[in-house]
């Protein structure tokens, strides 16, 4: 469903992805593993052509994606739930959600869909008319999550979706994801969280500064005895 | 009574500067430059009222939204020609602005050698003028004239339906988002310059009106649009830049302020308020009366 190979991305004269490739099967979980700073959202923005490639390809559904712009990608079925949430914090939860239909041509069905948020997460039925940036971080990244859906995606690809909250409200965000899963949505994670994206997603790949070092499925990344050591704090 | 008297004079002033803050603060929230031709669209959309009224002798509401089609028109070329090719390049701070301010000049001049110098005024017979008494306090009649209650229950028509197109269309809503994040709105599938181009079109048809507006009380000239510009951004700081409701309400008080201040002090002063009250409120309250914080604005 999306392939990357040999990707590169310069920030001036930062070489921030290495010739870094993966690939994403219709129907799985994949997860991507790496520390501050080694390039996962880089990778992300790369793959939704939001900032420049130098070298490398990126396809998606068979077809290369260089030259369409964000608004196109998004529009051919993939979609990002950017890293720190990015939800609109002045416009209410419905209208987040709303804008997450933005390119939606059927109405019908955008409503539709709205009511199955509403009611797989009654937290935001409760506060849909509520202006976003009052709503707590767990509620927020429900929001940005629940928004990217809108889109009906056939790909997802998450920027650290666990960032910044609680334990309990993380195994929900999991949950969801693996519900969403289930629903038929392909998924890329981007997590540092590696104990949990590992325990949802099907395979695995662990990046160091621009780079895969490690690609395998996620049971066996889990047994890895570098992983352990490095990502799984034991 | 003198006080309310001046404050209902001041309403009409301060409903065509919110028009022009609102064109002002739209443009500078989505698309991020501070569009300083705005005033010349504000002075071109007064000349084209003029024009339609003088020699095609259209009345006041088709000269008046004629005017405004203009309006967008222009500021959408000048977005087209001025800042969409900075835009390519990443629009780099200082090129913007001296992009924003060679293009205001050029605007300004070519219309003085088009038009001409001397000021001109729309025929005085455009719209009915009487003068009505609201009510009484202690025996005293307070009064506004029919051609200012006009102009400021127009602006109230322009604002009301701006903010319902912003409420209530998703086209809206996606510009109030695109102010607040246009590269996650990107991610909705949001074209950005489709959107920028809507804004334009806003901004300029706001201008244009508030041109006219003015035509209807004063004489108009090519150099007008320069203490307008220069007024309707400082209100746009007052009200909290890129929030609408705060250019409306700032437009008002800065209007009732010139009022209050040219009936007590000196109408040689009544320029000089707003700059004044601008900066009283960047002192006390940085972000302006409804700003919102730092952090906020991307
Ligand atoms: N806009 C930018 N300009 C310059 N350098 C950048 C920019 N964004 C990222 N970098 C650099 O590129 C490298 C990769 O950053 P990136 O944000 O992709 O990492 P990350 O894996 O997402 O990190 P984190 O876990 O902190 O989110 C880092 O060295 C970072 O400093
Ligand atoms: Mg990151």
């Amino acid at each position: 469903m999306l392939e990357v190979n040999d990707l590169h991305v310069y920030y001036g004269n930062i070489h921030a992805l290495k010739g870094l490739s993966l690939h994403v099967a219709e129907g799985e979980i994949v997860s991507l593993i790496g520390a501050n700073g080694a390039g996962k959202t880089t990778l992300l923005t790369a793959i939704m052509n939001q900032v420049p490639r130098a070298q490398g390809s990126v396809s998606f559904l068979g077809r290369p994606t260089a030259g369409m712009t964000t608004p196109m990608i998004v529009r051919s079925g993939m979609t990002m739930v950017p890293e720190g949430r990015r939800i609109f914090p002045r416009c209410s939860v419905l209208d987040n959600l709303l804008l997450g239909a933005y390119a939606r041509k059927d109405k019908k069905s955008v409503r539709r869909d709205l009511e199955d948020i509403f009611t797989s997460y009654p937290r935001l039925a409760e506060r849909r008319r509520q202006i976003a940036g009052t709503l707590s971080g767990g509620e927020q990244q429900m929001l940005s999550i629940s928004r990217a859906l809108m889109s009906r995606p056939r790909l997802m690809l998450l920027d650290e979706p666990s960032m910044g909250l609680s334990p309990i409200i993380v195994e929900q965000v999991f949950a969801t994801i693996k519900t969403i899963n289930e629903g038929g949505t392909t998924v890329l994670l981007v997590e540092q969280n590696a104990n949990q994206a590992l325990r949802v997603s099907h395979r695995g790949y662990v990046m160091e500064t621009g780079e895969v070092v490690l690609e395998d499925s996620s049971a066996n990344l889990m047994q890895n005895a570098q992983v352990k050591e490095a990502y799984l704090g034991s | 009574m003198e006080f309310i008297q001046q404050v209902i004079n001041g309403l009409a002033q301060g409903g065509i500067y919110s028009l022009i803050a609102i064109g002002w603060t739209t443009v500078y929230g989505v698309v991020g430059v501070m569009n300083w031709t705005h005033g010349e669209v504000y002075m071109l959309g007064a000349f084209c009222g003029f024009f339609l009224f003088t020699r095609l002798h259209l009345p006041f509401l088709a000269g008046l939204l004629i005017s405004m089609v203009a309006g967008s028109l222009i500021a959408m070329a000048i977005d087209q020609f001025g800042y969409k090719p900075l835009r390519k390049i990443g629009m780099p701070r200082m090129a913007g602005f001296i992009t924003a301010l060679g293009l205001s000049t050029l605007l300004r001049y070519s219309s003085t050698a088009l038009f001409t110098p001397d000021p001109q005024a729309y025929p005085a017979n455009l719209l009915s003028y009487k003068l009505l008494t609201l009510f009484h306090i202690n025996g005293k009649a307070i009064t506004v004239s029919s051609l200012h209650l006009m102009i400021f229950l127009g602006t109230l028509v322009i604002m009301a339906a701006l903010e319902l197109f912003i409420r209530k269309t998703l086209t809206g809503k996606a510009m109030l988002a695109a102010s607040q994040d246009m590269s996650t709105l990107e991610l909705m599938g949001a074209n950005p310059e489709k959107l920028i181009k809507i804004t334009f079109a806003i901004s300029g048809a706001l201008g244009a009106a508030a041109g006219v507006f003015v035509g209807t009380i004063y004489a108009i000239n090519t150099m007008m649009g320069s203490l307008a510009g220069l007024k309707g951004w400082s209100v746009a700081i007052l009200g909290g830049v890129g929030n609408m409701t705060g250019s409306m309400l700032g437009g008002l008080l800065l209007g009732i302020a010139e009022s209050l201040t040219a009936g007590f002090v000196s109408t040689g002063y009544k320029d000089a308020i707003g700059f004044i009250i601008m900066i009283l409120v960047l002192l006390v309250k940085p972000t302006g009366l409804k700003g919102y914080s730092a952090e906020e604005k991307v």
